[in-house]
């Protein structure tokens, strides 16, 4: 036994942590961001993934590939069409979302903790994960969560080209970009933790307080209620004391009225002035989708079935899946089976719609319906006049004749209002109160 | 294991009747292919004729020889596809016909069926090498992307001339080539500085025709075949939807007038006669002498859109004199609604001026949304109709074109769904005998139905052009 090993002291158990000390609690503030993401999407955002779903088309078709994009040029955006037909289901689109945001945290760490070679600020590479979480409830588009992830990868993907690079030509067992050194102790963990938490509050808070986000959230859930005929639960979500109600809102809210028999008795509660406001004007999807769901219901199929196209045609790809559904069951209801089969064949090019095809050719091989002869009318700009001819086709329809005594209302007309209401309201039946009312006038 | 996996992967690549011996029944019945190509008539430089049978399983289709022996054997999973160059040395060996013998396995007939072989007829005649088209969707007021492409008759290219692909609120329509040239055509863009193109070997010249002469805007034209003048209808349409039933919508006008359009001196010309607010002149046709102008023509109805059952357009004819840029005095009526009880549209002369090519439905001027609309050839030679059986179905056909020799006729037809139009050829011979049509083949047959947009104006050109800006 040597003096020296007599006299040496006990090693000193070196306190400096360890790398996977300092990765763990990275890992684990990476872990805490997609939890936020996920229950973020799920719980406060998830009828927009729904919408983004509904918005968009993929299908392994000649015109998909070659008329509406082209390869390679428009990859991303045919990647993001296929990743949006799953977004169907909320759960999916919150497990895409999070792994999304999951995969750039995990590549932004990897690129931070070889630059800094393991230092303290490696944690700074979560934060284009963060951004990229706050920045998917400002720009909802698969597309831009797609992007987000092309853009990590190829970061990733560069810097591991770098490292096999150095490796190639150094014939050097693979190093990071600099030798990692060990990290200063707890200062360092504090330090991790610190902006960790930072970080995840500031994305959390991004998430939430988003005014936009939240509006659109309430808008699809809108929307989806009506398009599910909850006709209760639209006019569950008025705002309190008719505040802030939107052009858009106002429509679905008069929708759901006439639906449930309370249009005339209900009406003036809303801001509403002209025959107009039961209906948009605007050339867009939003309107197109309204129209398609407002004719529907008052039965002018050919009217909802044209918006609903319309809607479709002004996808991306000239397709969506919302109003190609729509296409396929309106379609079926009205008797034409040959347009219903020429959408349930693109349909079948599609991910996610085996189940729903399955039902629907159920219906498409009963017996084709056969459609009666009937006069049918030239829709107009007017509701009075469309409503009329509903009328004259069916004296029994409700809708109908209160959006014509409505519409008259309006225009302060309460002796046409009166006249339609003797014409074609049954004699057998009470007037509503409102209506005793106008005739009493 | 490295050969099991090799097998399992050489497996997996083989159509699934490759090892299946001949089918166990057969049929006296043809079979039931998609596209319909039993029976037809095509030019000997077509690209393959590719089908499928719905709900099979797999296929094998034989080409038979006159001896009845097998001279191309081709196997597939759902649809039957041609190999080109086998296909091509087949159409050019100077045969008169092919034999197919088609065996289907399916639900129905898990062992397979044989069905009775059915015949191609090929013609001598040939026929222009490509087509060129408008691609949009079959909509209504809106649109989205659109373009205007040229496909070799011969293969599968089809390449985009112009489109709205950079701005979709153009629109793009009414391509009209010069005597089938595809290097000196006109279209229309619409929107946003807008005007007519005219395009001549790759250098493109914008009017906007509003802003010349009387102020009216060209809509469906006609290249004199000297190349100078063109003729346009001016045309204020509209459409009209419909509440119920399987007819969308009715396009209408409520005015239209004729002009022409010098290109030498891009000067807009009339004729009084043709301009008047009491009757619509529309859908000009030259004849191959350029010394005729036909088009359609009819009272003016200030009932519309009500009473559009009430507009139906006659086919009249007046003379024109180039040198001086004037029409005749006379006007000859070709068709007229009452005698023929129709309303016709887009009159077209075959390039031997023998015979006239038109649209009929029972009234209107836009022909496509009505689905009795039906093409109708008259022999002005002989003053009979031709017997147009052949071309018709129960949907609308419409937007036909002949070849640069006159035997092949092409036009859209809304025969497969109601509603998307698909391309057809037939042939006519001399003496006016119209074979049976054939849809325009596409490399995977499932794309007839699959294609979200539909083909709209299609012509003859006699050979491959080049987009503007590309000769």
């Amino acid at each position: 036994m040597t003096l020296s090993s007599t006299l040496s002291l006990p090693r000193r158990r070196s306190l400096s942590l360890s790398r996977p000390s300092a990765l763990a609690l990275c890992l684990s503030i990476a872990f805490a961001l997609c939890l936020s993401v996920s229950l973020t999407w799920g719980l406060v955002y998830p009828d927009i993934l729904l919408h983004e779903e509904e918005i968009t088309f993929y299908a392994a078709t000649t015109d998909y590939y070659h008329l509406y994009y082209s390869l390679p040029a428009d990859l991303l955006k045919v990647v993001a069409g296929y990743v949006a037909s799953w977004y169907g289901e909320v759960w999916r689109g919150v497990m895409i979302q999070t792994l999304a945001v999951l995969v750039v945290a995990l590549v932004g760490l990897w690129v931070a903790r070889r630059l800094s070679r393991g230092r303290w600020w490696m944690v700074l590479g979560l934060v284009p994960a963060m951004v990229m979480a706050v920045g998917q409830t400002h720009n909802t588009t698969v597309y831009y969560t797609i992007c987000w992830v092309a853009a990590a990868l190829v970061a990733g993907g560069a810097i591991g080209l770098i490292g096999l690079i150095r490796l190639i030509s150094q014939r050097r067992s693979i190093r990071p970009i600099g030798p990692i050194r060990p990290i200063r102790p707890m200062r360092s963990l504090w330090a991790i933790g610190l902006i960790g938490l930072i970080g995840l509050i500031a994305t959390l808070t991004g998430m939430l307080r988003n005014p936009t986000a939240r509006h659109y959230q309430w808008m699809q859930q809108l929307e989806h209620r009506a398009f599910a005929y909850d006709w209760e639960g639209v006019l569950e979500m008025v705002p309190e004391g008719y505040e802030g109600i939107t052009e858009v809102s106002l429509r679905y809210f008069l929708l759901a009225l006439a639906q449930t028999g309370q249009l005339e008795e209900r009406l003036f509660d809303f801001p509403v002035s002209k025959p107009g406001d039961f209906f948009l004007e605007d050339k867009n999807p939003v309107a197109f989708r309204f129209n398609s769901l407002f004719f529907w219901c008052l039965g002018v199929p050919n009217e909802a079935i044209r918006y609903a196209f319309q809607e479709s045609q002004k996808g991306e790809a000239g397709l969506a899946f919302g109003p190609l559904r729509r296409l396929v069951d309106w379609n079926l209801q009205r008797g034409d089976r040959r347009q219903a089969a020429y959408y349930m064949r693109l349909l079948a090019q599609t991910p996610q719609h085996d189940t729903f095809l399955r039902t629907r050719r159920l219906f498409l091989n009963q017996a084709p319906k056969s459609e009666p002869r009937r006069y049918v009318f030239l829709i107009t700009n007017d509701l009075r006049v469309n409503a009329s001819y509903v009328l004259e086709l069916d004296s029994g329809n409700r809708r109908a004749l209160d959006y014509l005594v409505c519409c008259f209302l309006l225009e302060g007309d309460y002796e046409s209002a009166a006249d339609a209401l003797a014409a074609y309201w049954p004699a057998d039946e009470p007037l509503p109160r409102a209506y005793r009312a106008l005739m009493a006038r | 294991m490295k050969s099991i996996f090799l097998s399992l992967l050489a497996a997996s690549l083989l159509p699934a009747c490759a090892g299946r011996g001949e089918a166990s029944a057969s049929s006296e019945e043809l079979p039931p292919i998609f596209p319909d190509y039993v029976g037809v008539t095509v030019p000997r430089t077509i690209a393959p004729l590719n089908f499928l049978v719905e709900g099979a399983e797999a296929l094998r289709a034989t080409i038979l020889d006159a001896s009845g022996r097998e001279a191309l054997r081709v196997e597939g999973d759902g649809d039957i596809r041609w190999p080109l160059d086998r296909w091509q040395e087949l159409l050019a060996a100077g045969h008169d016909s092919l034999s197919v013998r088609l065996e289907v396995w399916d639900a129905q007939h898990p062992d397979g069926i044989a069905y009775r072989p059915f015949t191609i007829y090929l013609s001598s005649d040939p026929i222009d090498s490509h087509i060129v088209y408008r691609l949009i969707e079959p909509g209504y007021e809106p649109w989205h992307k659109m373009g205007i492409y040229q496909r070799s008759l011969s293969s599968w290219d089809e390449e985009a001339l112009v489109t709205n692909h950079e701005d979709n609120g153009v629109c793009i329509n009414c391509h009209t080539s010069l005597r089938q040239s595809p290097s000196t055509y006109l279209y229309h863009r619409r929107g946003p500085g807008g005007g007519t193109v005219i395009v001549r070997d790759g250098e493109e010249t914008l009017i906007n025709l509003k802003e010349t002469g009387p102020g009216l805007q060209g809509v469906y034209p006609a290249w004199h075949p000297d190349g100078r003048y063109v003729a346009f209808s001016s045309n204020a349409t509209h459409q009209s939807f419909f509440s119920q039933g399987e007819k969308a919508l009715e396009v209408y006008d409520l005015s239209s007038e004729l002009i022409l359009l010098d290109t030498d001196s891009m000067q807009v010309l009339t004729d009084e006669r043709f301009t008047e607010p009491t009757s619509w002149e529309t859908f000009p046709s030259w004849s191959p002498d350029g010394r005729q102008l036909y088009f359609c023509t009819a009272p003016a109805d200030s009932l519309m859109p009500h009473g559009y059952t009430g507009v139906k357009y006659a086919i009249v004819r007046v003379d024109f004199d180039p040198s001086t840029a004037t029409f005749g005095e006379q006007v000859d009526t070709i068709y007229h609604p009452a005698y023929s009880g129709g309303s016709a549209s887009m009159p077209r002369l075959s390039p031997d001026g023998r015979y006239l090519l038109f649209t009929e439905a029972a009234c209107g001027t836009f022909p496509i949304w009505h689905s009795e609309a039906d093409l109708r050839i008259l022999d002005l030679q002989a003053q009979r109709a031709v017997d147009c059986r052949r071309l018709n179905s129960s949907e609308a056909e419409s937007f036909h074109s002949w070849s640069s020799n006159g035997r092949w006729i092409l036009f859209t037809s809304r025969r497969m769904d109601g509603r998307h139009t698909r391309l057809y050829i037939a042939h006519m011979s001399e003496d006016g005998e119209i074979g049976r049509p054939f849809m325009v083949p596409q490399r995977v047959a499932a794309d007839h139905y699959l294609r979200q947009q539909s083909f709209n104006v299609p012509d003859f050109v006699a050979r491959r052009g080049g987009s503007p800006g590309r000769p």
